[in-house]
């Protein structure tokens, strides 16, 4: 079992471990077999053409999509096949949706104290202190009364990324953090997600960045019909590419 | 039109008032507290709970409140079953009869908004919810239920002014509320027009207070920045 | 159970018959009175607009039973008088013309609605290729109205259908009626009143799926 755990080189301390995930929708398969090991504070952007499977693939490993096989361990939990043990997690994964995900009948500041009182238990004075903290830590702090349709897009995001540090995730995952967002924006959560990276939080993105693939990334994956094409350095990814639909992928990227 | 008649009228149909009011409240309230459940469990994948709760909404919908009412009155209270049981206390009564048929033709109404509410509700939330750890439970009482009962609100205000309308078919199961009283002063004056006036200005008068007590309401409990919520 | 009914369901079915005659009039009493009254009335400097506001608030504001007793009570009382002669109104006229009459508001308010939908460039596109008003109305407007219309009318007329129970408490032999006289006659209420109710169920759910066909039919979705 040991000899066995070498060779497919998965260590315990691996923050999330992803070993032969399958997912089929009737009878298309999305996702065809993918494995992953990402350690604590490494992270991963995967990218790929619409269709790949890849925001598939992030949701799967947050418990949102159930899977056809595989085994997914995240920030110390096993995931069910079927995601039925997803409140175990109990906010140790975070995620970020492209469509933010606020809750609009309450404002920044309470979509952000929601999760800790009622899953943690947490008093309100000391949740309420974190809580605007982290709204600072994301640069919106004097928007903490706001409610989400008071917001710009960028701002929402910031504020969906506080509100997911708020539970402090193990892990952070973002699926197409900036695909919703107007250019001018865009900026400003790359940003907030830099300083995060730098921070030493674990953390994989899905995303057509590659600017910020290329400042941030420790690997870059290439997902095309449900498998993984290629993975490698940013340098080497974007350099060097092994594959040749890589290569297409990226003169496409570059022609956007 | 006499107005001896009409101010003679005013005192018979206040009579009648009271028993309007507690019908409406009542009922509608009785229709709020069923719908909810009912509205959740027409909405629930597992179809054991949804095609009975979805029947249910299908046939008191489509039948006159005027049949159920006397399905309950008359008919539940000739069955020996009913005779026996504990609810016996209310059917036995015609108010309680009327607050019950009212009451639960509301439900399948404002079950059948609720549910329509809750499944509009963008999934995303739910999704956000669970990752961030809350059950489904507090998923459905912090974050769905605030927003759908949000939507569903100008309809209700609506809702209780249908509720106080269906209030009167209980003259025809010889309840004196203000049409019961109305026709009682009619048939002693005959004088239709004086009676039902007075009668129809009470309704009108009520209908005007529930109207402004739920536009204080959406007020109060309206998201700011949102003015017409969009699926 | 069967045998209960049996006897009884011809005259179950005989007011059936009325009950679809009731609607069926009031029904389309009401809309013609709509259809003429909603442009008509557009402005709001109309004065009629002010009849017609005020007229709308009073019957959503009071009981349809009481309209129809009005018209009932009120309306033997006042042809009496006119007339000079004992007037009697039957419960048929009464009925019809009180469900014409709160059907009138409601469709006014749905008929207002659709038209106020209607783009104002589409008039302005039809005048500048030279269509009279008349031809405006009639060809783009009106068949506008009526397709945005189509499911609030559907559900007035629903609501007609079971609104017309009402007028049995007039002594109108429609299908409440019939179940109530039959109960009585058997002591078979549970059974007549479930019969009726299902009755009704099987007619609104029939007209329903007519609508919904027909508003198919009108908005066909994207391809």
């Amino acid at each position: 079992m040991t000899d066995r755990k070498k060779a497919e080189n998965v260590t315990q301390t691996d923050a999330i471990t992803v070993r032969g995930l399958e997912k089929s929708y009737g009878s298309v398969k999305v996702i065809n077999g993918i494995s992953l090991s990402v350690k604590p504070g490494e992270k991963v952007v995967v990218c790929g053409p619409s269709g790949s499977g890849k925001s598939t693939f992030i949701r799967c490993i947050c418990g949102l999509e159930t899977r056809s096989a595989g085994d997914i361990r995240v920030a110390g939990h096993d995931l069910a096949l079927d995601c039925s043990n997803i409140r175990d997690f109990g906010g140790d994964v975070g995620m970020v949706f492209q469509h933010f995900n606020l809750f609009p009948h309450l404002t920044a500041l309470q979509n952000l104290m929601l999760a800790p009182r009622l899953v943690r238990g947490q008093k309100r004075e000391q949740i309420r202190k974190s809580a605007m903290e982290m709204l600072e830590r994301v640069g919106i702090a004097e928007r903490a009364q706001y409610y989400p349709n008071q917001l710009s897009g960028g701002q929402q995001q910031r504020v969906a990324i506080a509100r997911a540090l708020c539970m402090q995730p193990k892990v952070m995952l973002f699926d197409e953090p900036t695909s919703a967002l107007d250019p001018e924006t865009v900026g400003e959560v790359l940003e907030v997600m830099s300083t995060l990276a730098r921070d030493g939080m674990t953390m994989i993105v899905v995303t057509h960045e590659m600017g910020f693939a290329r400042s941030v990334a420790d690997r870059v994956i290439l997902l095309d019909e449900g498998r993984i094409v290629e993975e490698n350095t940013p340098e080497a990814f974007f350099e060097h590419p092994e594959h040749e639909r890589t290569r297409e992928f990226l003169k496409k990227i570059v022609h956007e | 039109m006499s107005y001896d008649l009409f101010m003679a009228s005013i005192p018979v149909i206040l009579e009648g008032f009271r028993l309007t009011v507690i019908i409406t409240l009542a009922a509608f309230l009785l229709g709020q507290v069923a719908a909810l459940p009912l509205a959740l469990a027409a909405a629930s994948r597992h179809r054991v709970v949804a095609w009975p709760a979805q029947f249910y909404i299908f046939f008191v919908r489509g039948s006159p409140v005027l049949v159920q009412l006397f399905i309950i009155y008359y008919g539940l209270g000739g069955l020996e079953a009913v005779r026996d049981s504990i609810l016996w206390p209310i059917l036995k009564e015609p108010v309680g009869c009327a607050i019950l048929a009212v009451g639960l033709n509301s439900a399948a109404y404002v079950g059948a908004l609720l549910r329509g509410a809750i499944t509009q509700i963008p999934p995303g939330q739910s999704e956000a919810a669970r990752i961030l750890g809350l059950g489904r439970w507090q998923t459905l009482t912090r974050v769905v239920l605030p927003q759908a009962y949000r939507d569903v609100l100008p309809v209700l205000g609506n809702e209780i002014t249908l509720v106080m309308k269906a209030s009167s078919l209980a003259s025809a199961v010889t309840v004196i509320e203000m049409t019961g009283a109305a026709r009682v002063m009619v048939s002693r004056t005959f004088a239709p027009f004086e009676a039902f006036t007075v009668a129809g200005l009470f309704y009108l008068g009520l209908a005007l207070i529930f109207a402004w007590v739920f536009r204080f309401v959406e007020r109060r409990s309206a998201i700011p920045g949102l003015s017409n919520r969009e699926s | 159970m069967i045998e209960v009914i049996g006897p009884y369901a011809g005259q179950l079915l005989m007011g059936l018959m009325l009950t679809l005659k009731v609607a069926l009039s009031s029904f389309a009493i009401g809309l013609a009175l709509a259809v003429i009254a909603t442009p008509l009335t557009q402005s709001a400097r109309n004065p009629l607009r002010y009849v017609l506001d005020v007229y709308v608030t009073v019957i959503r504001g009071i009981p349809e039973l009481l309209v129809i007793f009005l018209i009932f009570y009120g309306g033997t009382v006042a042809l009496t008088k006119l007339s000079g002669s004992y007037f009697e109104v039957d419960a048929l006229s009464a009925g019809i013309v009180a469900l014409a009459a709160v059907s009138f508001a409601y469709l006014v308010e749905i008929l207002r609605a659709a038209l106020q939908a209607i783009p104002k460039g589409q008039t302005e596109a039809a005048l500048v290729l030279g269509l009279s008003r008349s031809q405006l109305f009639t060809r783009i407007i009106l068949p506008q109205m009526f397709k945005r219309a189509l499911p609030g009318i559907g559900n007035q007329w629903l609501i007609i259908l079971k609104e017309s129970a009402l007028v049995s408490i007039i002594g109108l032999e429609e299908l409440m009626r019939k179940s109530v006289i039959a109960a009585g006659a058997t002591h078979h209420p549970l059974t007549f009143y479930m019969s009726a109710a299902c009755l009704y169920v099987a007619v609104t759910a029939v007209s329903s799926a007519a609508f919904g066909a027909a508003e198919r039919r009108l908005n066909p979705a994207p391809r």
